[in-house]
C-alpha cells in the first residue's frame, strides 16, 4: 500500500531518449495505467520504479523511500512481465511459491498462502503441473498468482495479458480488475491497448515518445483529450479530424474545412477567437460515435450533406464510411439503421462533442 | 501424403544410412579391440583373421608392465580441471558477455573466439618457453594451462549463446522476487543451463584428454597421458600393434563411460535453444 512518486526522472539509453522529465504520483490502492505506443517509455518507467533499470535523473519515491539506489528486491514489490517469466524447472506450486522461499517463510505458511492464491486464481488444480503443461492463460495467471502470494506495496503488471487470445483477455480485464480491488494494492499496469487502459484504470497516463500527454480518467481522456495524440490514440475508430481555421462574420463565428464550415455559438466561438493563438490553423475533431446522422429529409439546422461509401455491420453497432468532400469521415449508427452505398444523408455533430486543437502544437483549445 | 509402401521404402532407406554411418564409424574401433586380443603373427598376416586364438600378451604389457594408471590419471586430472575451470570461469563470463550492457562486447566475443581460431602448434613454442622458465615441464599444471587457452574461449562463445536463449525475464522476475543478481542466476538460470553445461564440458573434456601436440611437447614422463604414450608404441624397430590396440582400448573406456552417463543431457544440450521463450 503505497504511493509511487516520480519527480523530473528521466532515462536515456546513450543517446535515446525514452522518459523525459516525468512527474508523476500514482495514488494509493489505485489501478493505475500507462498506456502508449510501443517505444514511448512506459515500460522504461514501469522498470524504473521495479528498479530493473536505472534512472538516469531524478528521483522516485515508493511510500516515503527514495528507490533510486535500492536494488529490486529491496523494493517490496511484485512484477508480472509480458511473457510471464515463469521457471521452467519447477512446477507451479514451486513457482508461486518462490518469494515466499526466498523469504524463508515457515513451510506451512507457504504452502497455506499458495493455495489461498490458487483458489482465487482458479488454478488449485494445477499445483503440481510442469508450467511448459500449462496453456497460456493458464501460466498467465501463475504468473499473477506468483505476484499476488505475498503482500507488496506496488504491482506492476507489464502488458500481462497481451498473448491471451481475444476471448480470454475480455474475461481476464474483468478479473484483474476484480483482484486488485479486492488486494487494494497500488497497481501500475502497462498497456498499448486502451480498451484494457478504458476498461481496467482508475486514472490513466497517455505517453509517447517518452513524454506524459495526459493523465487522467478514461472518460477525461475519451472526452477531453489534452492534445491531438490523445485524441488519436483513444478511441476507435479513430477519432475523425480536419484541418480547419476560424471564421467571423457579422458577429458569428464558424469553423471552416475543405470539405464543410461548421457553425459555432457565439460563446464557444469568442472563446476559441479568445483562447487559440493561431485561429488560422486548427484542427477539428468529432468522434464517430458523437456523430449524428440523418435521413435526407428530416428538418435539421446546422446539417452537413454527405453521401455513404459503405457500411461494416458489427451486430451492436453499424461503422459507416461518410464520403463528405474529399474526406472520409467515420460515424457509429444504430444496427437497425439500414443504409445504402451511395445514399445521401445529413450529419450533424453536436458542439459539445466537438474537439478543437492547435494544429501547429496539438494542444486542445478548451471550449 | 505418403503411402505406406513409401513410408516403409522411407524408414528402410533411414536405417541403411544409419548402418553404413555406424559401420564406417564403428569398424575401426571394433578392429582395435580385436587387435589388441591377437599375437603378432595373426597381426601380420597377409590376410586379415577374424577367427583366431586369442592372445593376452598386449593387455598383459599394457596393464602390468607399463605405468598405465598414471597415464590414465595424468589425462583425468588434466581434462578434468581443465573442463571444470573453463565450465566455471567460462559460464560466468559468458553470463556477462551475456547481460550486462557493455561497450563493445560484441567485438570482445569475436576476439575471444579468434582464439580457438590460431592454429595450436604456433602456440606451442613460446608456451613451451614459458612453461620451461616457470619450471613447469612434464607438469599436469602445464597441460591444463595449454588446454584452459583453447577451451575456455570455445566454452565463453558457446555459453553465451546458450544464456542468451533463456529470456532475461526469469533473472529480472528471480530478482524482484527477491534475490540477488548472483542468486537468480545460480538458482534460475543454472539449472536451465545444465544440458548445455554437460555439453559444452563433454567437448572440453575430449579435447583434453585425446590432444596429443601439447601433450608430446610439455611432458616427458610424469605427466605423459596416453595419446603421448600410445604414439610411443611405433618405434624405429617395430610397431607393436597389440601393445597399441590394448592401450587405445582402455584410452577410448572412460570417455565412453562419460558419454554414455550424460548421453540424455548431451542430446538436449546440442539442439539449441532449450528453453522456451
Amino acid at each position: 500500500m503505497a504511493i509511487v512518486r516520480f519527480i523530473n526522472v528521466s532515462k536515456y539509453y546513450g543517446e535515446v531518449v525514452a522518459v523525459e522529465n516525468l512527474n508523476l504520483e500514482i495514488r494509493d490502492k489505485e489501478f493505475f495505467c500507462l498506456l502508449g505506443p510501443s517505444g514511448c517509455g512506459k515500460s522504461s518507467t514501469l522498470r524504473m520504479i521495479a528498479g530493473l533499470e536505472t534512472v538516469t535523473s531524478g528521483e522516485i519515491y515508493i511510500g516515503d523511500t527514495l528507490v533510486n539506489d535500492l536494488e529490486p528486491r529491496e523494493r517490496n514489490i511484485a512484477m508480472a512481465f509480458e511473457n510471464y517469466a515463469l521457471y521452467p524447472h519447477l512446477t507451479v506450486f514451486e513457482n508461486i511459491a518462490f518469494p515466499l522461499r526466498v523469504q524463508k517463510v515457515p513451510e506451512e505458511t507457504k504452502k497455506r498462502k499458495v493455495e489461498e492464491v490458487a483458489k482465487i486464481l482458479d488454478i488449485n488444480e494445477l499445483l503440481d503441473r510442469r508450467v511448459d503443461q500449462l496453456s497460456g492463460g493458464q501460466q498467465q495467471r501463475v504468473s499473477t498468482g506468483r505476484a499476488i502470494v505475498r503482500n507488496p506495496q506496488v504491482f506492476l503488471l507489464d502488458e500481462p495479458i497481451s498473448h491471451l487470445d481475444a476471448k480470454l483477455r475480455d474475461r481476464m480485464r474483468g478479473e484483474l480488475k476484480r483482484l486488485q480491488r479486492k488486494l487494494q494494492v497500488t497497481t501500475t499496469y502497462v498497456t498499448h491497448d486502451q480498451i484494457e487502459a478504458m476498461s481496467m484504470a482508475d486514472r490513466i497516463a497517455v505517453m509517447d515518445l517518452g513524454v506524459i500527454q495526459q493523465v487522467g480518467t478514461p472518460w477525461e481522456i475519451f472526452n477531453k483529450p489534452a492534445n491531438t495524440f490523445v485524441a488519436n490514440f483513444v478511441g476507435s475508430p479513430r477519432i475523425n479530424s480536419f484541418d480547419c481555421s476560424l471564421k467571423e462574420e457579422k458577429g458569428r463565428y464558424s469553423l471552416a474545412t475543405n470539405s464543410f464550415e461548421y457553425n459555432l455559438s457565439l460563446k464557444a466561438g469568442k472563446l476559441i477567437a479568445e483562447k487559440a493563438p493561431f485561429p488560422d490553423t486548427l484542427q477539428f475533431g468529432i468522434r464517430p460515435r458523437n456523430i449524428g446522422v440523418h435521413l435526407e429529409d428530416e428538418k435539421i439546422e446546422n446539417v452537413i450533406p454527405v453521401e455513404v461509401s459503405i457500411t461494416e455491420p458489427l451486430g451492436d453497432y453499424t461503422i459507416v464510411d461518410l464520403i463528405l468532400g474529399d474526406d472520409i469521415l467515420k460515424a457509429i449508427v444504430p444496427p437497425d439503421l439500414k443504409l445504402e452505398e451511395n445514399q445521401r444523408l445529413t450529419v450533424t455533430f453536436p458542439e459539445q462533442h466537438i474537439h478543437v486543437f492547435d494544429a501547429k502544437t496539438g494542444v486542445r483549445i478548451e471550449m | 501424403m505418403l503411402t505406406k509402401k513409401n513410408k516403409v521404402m522411407l524408414s528402410v532407406g533411414f536405417y541403411l544410412v544409419i548402418a553404413v554411418i555406424l559401420i564406417f564409424t564403428l569398424l575401426p574401433i571394433a578392429w582395435m579391440v580385436i587387435t589388441s586380443f591377437k599375437t603378432k603373427a595373426d597381426i601380420y598376416s597377409s590376410i586379415p583373421k577374424l577367427f583366431f586364438k586369442p592372445s593376452l600378451k598386449g593387455w598383459e604389457h599394457v596393464l602390468f608392465t607399463m605405468p598405465t594408471v598414471r597415464f590414465i590419471l595424468n589425462g583425468l586430472i588434466v581434462a578434468g580441471f581443465n573442463t571444470a575451470i573453463c565450465l566455471i570461469v567460462g559460464t560466468l563470463a559468458a553470463f556477462s558477455l551475456s547481460r550486462f550492457k557493455m561497450k563493445g562486447k560484441e567485438n570482445i566475443a569475436f576476439f575471444l573466439l579468434t582464439f580457438r581460431m590460431f592454429p595450436p602448434i604456433a602456440a606451442a613454442v613460446p608456451l613451451f618457453v614459458i612453461f620451461k622458465t616457470f619450471k613447469l615441464i612434464d607438469t599436469q599444471l602445464s597441460l591444463i594451462f595449454a588446454y584452459i587457452l583453447f577451451n575456455l574461449p570455445f566454452t565463453v562463445w558457446l555459453m553465451r549463446e546458450f544464456i542468451s536463449s533463456i529470456p532475461v525475464s526469469l533473472e529480472e522476475a528471480a530478482m524482484v522476487d527477491g534475490l540477488t543478481r548472483m542468486q537468480a542466476f545460480r538458482q534460475i538460470e543454472l539449472p536451465l543451463l545444465k544440458a548445455s553445461l554437460a555439453a559444452v564440458g563433454i567437448f572440453c573434456f575430449i579435447f583434453a584428454w585425446n590432444e596429443f601436440i601439447f601433450a608430446l611437447l610439455f611432458t616427458q614422463s610424469m605427466a605423459k597421458t596416453m595419446p603421448v604414450q600410445i604414439s610411443q608404441f611405433i618405434t624405429w624397430k617395430e610397431v607393436t600393434w597389440e601393445n597399441a590396440s590394448a592401450a587405445g582400448t582402455i584410452f577410448v573406456l572412460p570417455v565412453l563411460v562419460l558419454v554414455f552417463f550424460i548421453q540424455k543431457y548431451l542430446v538436449i544440450g546440442l539442439s539449441l535453444g532449450t528453453v522456451k521463450g
